[in-house]
């Protein structure tokens, strides 16, 4: 009976329970952002009662579950306490290095405190990474970051130790960018290891990791890496000003960097290289170039870059010069077929068939004649298949996603064919395509050549090879057009005597890269003398 | 800035597009089968005026400027029209040759004017993104462009017969150095190298890259001539309206490979919209200067409209390919002379001297 | 106003897109022409064209269960028109697909429409751009619808590739080369006159399956409307074969060659031309002849004398082009062609090895001989400049002009062929004396 009543009846009061979203009462009065602002500085009280109520007030305390506020009574009922997040501290330092320590310190008087409060700290704060400092907003900054902050009684300072100890990723193998030989160590989220990554590689003190941190609210630390006597002066200066101005609230990850420095951020090509390997950094810092990098990501930024440089590999440089060149090569012709197979395919059938073998042509068109679809539907209904296909490996965990790739592109192809949905050249040629895609060495390079893909094919479709000339045209003025931290983006790289553009698309020996590559304009030219192995000389 | 090397590259690529249309027919209409003698003489006479220029020239600035230090507001205006009306010209033959071709070898069933006007699109998108961009992309593709041509002569070897080029003097030494003298009108796009000077790093690169282009350019065009006129016999080689497609039809590997027209038409597709991207921004550079205007991307559109409305003044090929014949007669005389004269009555006048940018 | 931009930008992206009126063909809506034929009509000027087109899903196989078996690959359509697209145009009309040229093989010509002259035809597919400049010409004995008719190819799929491997051969002689780039270019520039293959067919003649043929040879080989005096003459001159050149071999022409075979069609043999107009047909062995005069010949098995008993097979190579010598004083043309040879075929009691001299001077004498009675008979009478003495002649002058008052004079120099002729190599084996 109930039920048959909820059906024919209509009850008004079931709204009340829905939630629906609305905009909020205007902003609490405390709002960290005006507080952070840097307004109204707020300074540590010399009282520890008003210490203790405004960090709680500020912390929201105790509704922050995290947050552990621990009160020390000191030797002479001196009160202190420390403050620290749970979860982000090494709690064996804060009990020994912080609370037991604080428990056997001897007592200050006041008027001690007072006239040599600077001497107490520097004498019996016995931990190695230790401060001193009176503003809230870097203090709290600080326990947001993971140190803990101690405030005693009569002291109008607080002090914050560094006891940092959450869980990290361990340092692996690089996941992108892999490479039989060369160093098979990738960047983690912890920014000092990845520095230390970098300075164990170039071991040199012009080695300079300016800090810099971004994000109003987020402060996410970044270390701006350079060689200081490689690396133009106006380049360092123009990507410490962009870093410096970039104003969001948070800051999570390296890409959103990288995103906001951009010049062009609607160009299909990336203006700069992330990489994941500290090896590829390094060599980036011995060629005059910056690098980047952001707490909490394991990719360091590169810049400038240009053109040629995303085509190119870390692998490239520790193999033999003819096996790097084939690899080139090859990684050219996958450019190539990634981009425009399809494309050509789709020209040569639709308008230049002379150019098509005549055996070729009539398997072409006897496998077309069942098709119902013109060749342009086939293309992009393959296509779509495919990079669904591709998507869903990725989403799916481990083996699933694999298999799925390998099934639903054979069995899905194949069907297709036998259907005489697609005639079973179309399935070579996105198979090639996608080949080819996977063959590129810069992830978001592989994005690009996707998306060039879909504009070369619309535009073969309509108009050929002229359709295909005026793409390859315009699409070279843009890059053309286009800079990466004020670097041309599609300059020659040599690095050999010649400034010729083969030495860009293949590598020289390695004996000979004397220069470093001139369109960075570095302030040191020569990296290597004439003769670089001095075994030759007679 | 654009480098020494991008500055051959582009006055390279002027001169040689010519070569790629209709312009060796030309040649073999004055002297026959010695046109490859022609156009050697052709070259040193240009390559004799452009030292000349480059030996009076003392101002690192572009004819326009020079006549302004000469003569005022007056003739900076008149000279500025006047280079302005050449690089139309030259654009709008250009610009009305190549989309025919196009429509000839690659898009038979589009109409031309559909193809002409994708054409100035693609040249104004060119333009717009910069000179810079431009002598990169330019740069980057006429090595690639010139393997393709090497890969093109070479496969059209065994199609060269010697006996096509006798007699040796073809229609007689009287048309090759008297009538021939004309075949110079080749060399008319180096006026590029007087507008684009001021974009230069210095007058002593600009002079060098003058000279280099004109050797390399009159190099390829020697090449050109010499292919056609060893693969076609002479009365033959008269006929046909685009001698470089022409030859590359006779290409024939194999059974399987053959063809490949509309492979190397692609390539020289790209040289063109290049060539037309210099030209609408000389032009647009030209006007910039002459009327000392701010800014001068807006005045691409304009100038595109213009070209290719200019371009569709011949109501046929044929009478294009005539129209050709006379604008370079006419206008290669002031290519060659004005630089000379402008720069031997600037010689000893104050402004820009050779300056490192 | 950035998202209006966008979609005004995308509006007139689309817009110029579609006006550009055309998305291209699809392969399988074309019908791909693989040979055309052209015999003469009732109708003065018109000619009665057969185009040959090919069937993509029978050669390929994905049609039929059989697969490409051969049968039923190629379609024929005779229609009566003026000129090559004119028919195309009425051929159109039938065929429900649309006709190309762009990889059609071959253009075939009657006798009649060769002897009429063939300039008009060739002007039209040297102005067209589908029409490649490759596209090999052929003569027909007889008709050239019922030459097309007749092919069927056995050992290939493809009628295209059949055509292309009979006509492109290098390794034998008796089959000129000739294309419509090469006839329209020689035609045009008088630079040399222009010879083109015969092409014939056979009728099936069970009486003489197995029988040996050498001496008689076929009977009615379809040849309806050839002179038979031509025939005749051929038939006489070739019983007395070794007063031309090869030994114990015949001067075949199309549609003599085969006793029995499935395909009725066949290429033997050459037309040769006097501008745009047939002069006269001659057989195998004088084409072979010509194609060493002019340089064409590669490599081929020739069956020569051995001490007049018996015949001697010797893989012979041209090691260099002929070269030409005008002597203008005394008014002489001497050409020395260079051949160099392996012996393949002996007979087992002949000692090659001790007279290999002998043997290479039999030779040379052999071919000279042959040479020069082929252009006594051939070049001579007809006027036919087909060994481009006049083209060869140029080098003599300085200009054009000079070269217009004089070019004639060169046909009427004597010719002197001389050869040279090494045996370089003899097989795996080789016999002493006293063996």
């Amino acid at each position: 009976m109930g039920i048959i009543k909820k059906i024919f009846t209509f009850n008004d009061n079931t709204l009340k329970d829905e939630f629906i979203l609305t905009r909020p009462e205007p902003l609490a009065k405390y709002d960290v952002r005006t507080e952070s602002s840097g307004a109204e500085k707020i300074y540590v009280f010399g009282n520890i009662e008003e210490n203790l109520a405004y960090i709680k007030k500020r912390f929201t305390y105790p509704i922050n579950n995290d947050v552990v506020i621990r009160e020390i009574a000191m030797k002479g009922r001196r009160r202190a306490f420390v403050i620290f997040i749970d979860g982000m501290v090494t709690t064996s330092s804060v009990n020994e290095a912080v609370i037991k320590s604080m428990q056997e310190l001897p007592y200050f008087a006041d008027d001690e405190i007072y006239e040599n409060e600077k001497e107490i700290t520097e004498k019996y704060i016995s931990h190695s990474q230790a401060s001193a400092n009176n503003d809230f907003d870097v203090i709290c900054e600080e326990i947001n970051f993971g140190s803990c902050a101690v405030f005693v009684d009569g002291f109008s300072t607080a002090f914050i130790l560094d006891v940092r100890g959450w869980g990290t990723r361990q340092i692996g193998k690089p996941e992108n960018e892999q490479s039989i030989y060369g160093p098979q160590e990738a960047f983690a989220e912890m920014l000092r290891n990845n520095t230390a990554l970098i300075r164990k590689i170039i071991k040199t003190e012009k080695l300079i990791g300016e800090s810099i941190k971004i994000g109003r609210v987020s402060r996410t630390r970044g270390i701006l890496l350079y060689i200081s006597d490689i690396a133009n002066p106006e380049l360092i200066k123009d990507v410490k000003y962009r870093l410096n101005s970039i104003s969001m609230d948070y800051v999570i990850a390296i890409e959103e960097v990288a995103m906001m420095m951009e010049e062009k951020p609607n160009m299909l090509t990336s203006q700069q290289l992330l990489t994941e390997r500290p090896d590829r950094a390094a060599r980036a810092l011995t060629e005059g170039r910056c690098v980047f990098l952001l707490n909490g990501s394991p990719r360091a930024l590169v810049l400038p870059t240009n053109a040629f440089e995303l085509t190119s590999s870390a692998s490239d440089d520790y193999l033999r010069l003819p096996y790097a060149n084939m690899t080139r090569f090859v990684r050219l012709a996958a450019l190539f077929f990634s981009v425009l197979l399809p494309a050509i395919y789709i020209a040569a059938t639709l308008f230049h068939q002379e150019i098509i073998p005549t055996f070729l042509l009539y398997s072409i068109a006897a496998a077309r004649e069942n098709v119902p679809f013109p060749t342009i539907v086939e293309l992009f209904l393959m296509d779509i298949s495919f990079e669904m296909i591709r998507e869903a490996g990725i989403r799916m965990p481990g083996p699933i996603g694999s298999t799925l790739g390998i099934v639903g592109g054979l069995i899905l192809g194949q069907a297709a064919v036998s259907a005489q949905i697609v005639s079973p050249i179309m399935i070579i040629v996105i198979a090639i395509t996608g080949i080819g895609s996977f063959a590129t060495a810069d992830y978001s390079l592989s994005w690009t050549y996707r998306i060039l893909r879909i504009a070369f094919i619309l535009l073969a479709a309509f108009l050929g090879f002229y359709g295909i000339a005026i793409g390859i045209f315009v699409y070279s003025v843009f890059l053309g057009a286009q800079r990466s931290a004020g670097a041309d983006f599609l300059s020659p790289m040599p690095k050999a005597n010649s400034r010729s553009m083969t030495s860009s698309v293949f590598q020289n020996a390695i004996f000979k890269r004397e220069k470093r590559p001139s369109f960075l304009k570095p302030s040191s030219i020569y990296e290597e003398p004439k003769i670089s192995r001095g075994w030759k000389k007679k | 800035m654009i480098s020494k090397k991008e500055f051959t590259s582009i006055l390279i690529t002027v001169i040689v597009v010519k070569m790629l249309l209709s312009y060796p027919r030309e040649l073999v209409l004055i002297s026959g089968q010695a046109a490859w003698i022609q156009i050697i003489y052709a070259s040193l006479i240009a390559a004799a005026l452009t030292l000349a220029a480059s030996k009076v020239y003392s101002h690192k600035c572009s004819v326009i400027e020079l006549a302004r230090m000469l003569g005022g507001k007056g003739l900076e205006t008149a000279v500025g029209i006047l280079v302005f009306l050449i690089l139309l010209a030259n654009f709008s033959t250009v610009a009305r040759v190549f989309p025919e071709t196009v429509k000839i070898v690659l898009l038979q069933d589009f109409s031309a004017d559909v193809i002409m006007m994708i054409f100035a699109v693609t040249a104004a998108v060119g333009a717009y993104m910069g000179i810079r961009s431009i002598s990169k992309v330019n740069y980057m593709f006429l090595p690639i462009a010139g393997i393709v041509f090497t890969v093109f002569l070479l496969l059209l070897i065994p199609y060269y017969k010697i006996d096509n080029i006798f007699p040796i003097l073809g229609e007689g030494a009287d048309k090759i150095f008297i009538s021939g003298f004309n075949s110079v009108s080749l060399f008319s796009d180096i006026i590029l190298l007087n507008i684009f000077i001021p974009h230069g790093k210095n007058l002593s690169e600009a002079k060098t890259v003058g000279i280099r282009a004109i050797i390399i350019s009159a190099f390829t065009a020697f090449l050109i001539t010499a292919a056609y006129c060893l693969a076609y016999v002479y009365p033959v080689s008269r006929d046909y309206i685009l001698p470089v497609y022409q030859m590359s039809r006779m290409i024939h590997i194999s059974s399987f490979f053959s063809r490949f027209e509309s492979f190397f038409q692609f390539v020289w597709s790209i040289l063109i919209f290049l060539y037309a991207s210099i030209y609408i921004y000389a032009m647009c550079d030209v006007l910039q200067r002459t009327f000392n205007l701010k800014y001068m991307k807006p005045l691409i559109l304009p100038v595109t409209i213009l070209g290719i409305t200019t371009a569709g003044i011949p109501s046929a090929v044929t009478d294009a390919i005539g129209l050709e014949k006379y604008i370079n007669l006419i206008e290669y005389p002031i290519v060659f002379l004005l630089p000379i004269v402008l720069g031997l009555l600037t010689r000893n006048k104050g402004g820009i001297k050779n300056e490192t940018d | 106003m950035k998202p209006i931009k966008a979609a005004f930008f995308a509006a007139g992206l689309i817009a110029a897109a579609l006006s550009s009126g055309c998305m291209g063909k699809e392969p399988n809506d074309l019908a791909y022409v693989v040979a055309l034929g052209f015999d003469k009509s009732d109708k003065p000027d018109n000619y009665n064209m057969t185009i040959q087109f090919a069937r993509p899903t029978n050669i390929s196989g994905s049609g039929s269960e059989s697969g490409g078996s051969g049968q039923g690959i190629v379609e024929n359509i005779t229609v009566e028109a003026p000129n090559i697209y004119a028919g195309i145009n009425l051929a159109d009309h039938i065929v429900s697909k649309k006709l190309s040229l762009s990889h059609s093989k071959l253009i075939v010509f009657s006798e009649e429409v060769a002897k009429d002259g063939v300039g008009g035809i060739m002007e039209t597919l040297a102005r067209n751009e589908e029409t490649r400049p490759d596209i090999y010409l052929a003569v027909a004995l007889g008709s050239a619808q019922e030459y097309l008719f007749k092919v069927k190819p056995v050992v290939e799929v493809n009628p295209a590739r059949y055509y292309q491997l009979i006509y492109e051969q290098h390794y034998t002689s008796g089959i000129p080369k000739n294309t419509a780039g090469d006839f329209f270019y020689n035609q045009k520039s008088g630079a040399r006159d222009n010879v083109l293959p015969l092409a014939g067919t056979v009728e099936l003649n069970e009486e003489e399956s197995g029988s040996n043929g050498e001496e008689e040879g076929k009977e009615s080989s379809g040849e309806g409307n050839n002179p038979e005096k031509t025939h005749n003459q051929l038939q006489q001159s070739s019983s007395q074969n070794n007063e031309k050149f090869e030994y114990r071999l015949r001067d075949y022409i199309a549609g003599q060659v085969a006793v029995n075979q499935n395909n009725e069609s066949e290429t033997m043999g050459m037309a040769y031309f006097l501008g745009d107009k047939e002069a006269g047909i001659t057989g195998s062995l004088e084409t072979e002849l010509y194609n060493m005069l002019i340089g064409y010949f590669e490599e081929s098995y020739l069956t020569l004398m051995c001490d007049k008993k018996d015949a001697v097979t010797v893989l012979v190579l041209a090691n260099k082009n002929p070269e030409y010598d005008i002597d203008r004083k005394n008014k002489r043309v001497t050409i020395t062609m260079y051949f160099e040879s392996d012996l393949y075929s002996l007979p087992t009691d002949y000692l090659a090895e001790s007279g290999i001299e002998g043997f290479e001077r039999a030779a040379r004498e052999e071919i000279t001989a042959a040479s020069e009675k082929f252009i006594n008979d051939v070049i001579r009478p007809s006027g036919s400049d087909i060994l481009g003495l006049r083209s060869k002649f140029k080098r003599c002058f300085i200009n054009n002009a000079e070269y217009e008052k004089h070019k004639d004079e060169i046909m009427r120099y004597d010719i002197n062929v001389k050869v040279k002729f090494r045996v370089r190599r003899t097989g795996l084996t080789i016999k002493e004396a006293g063996e």
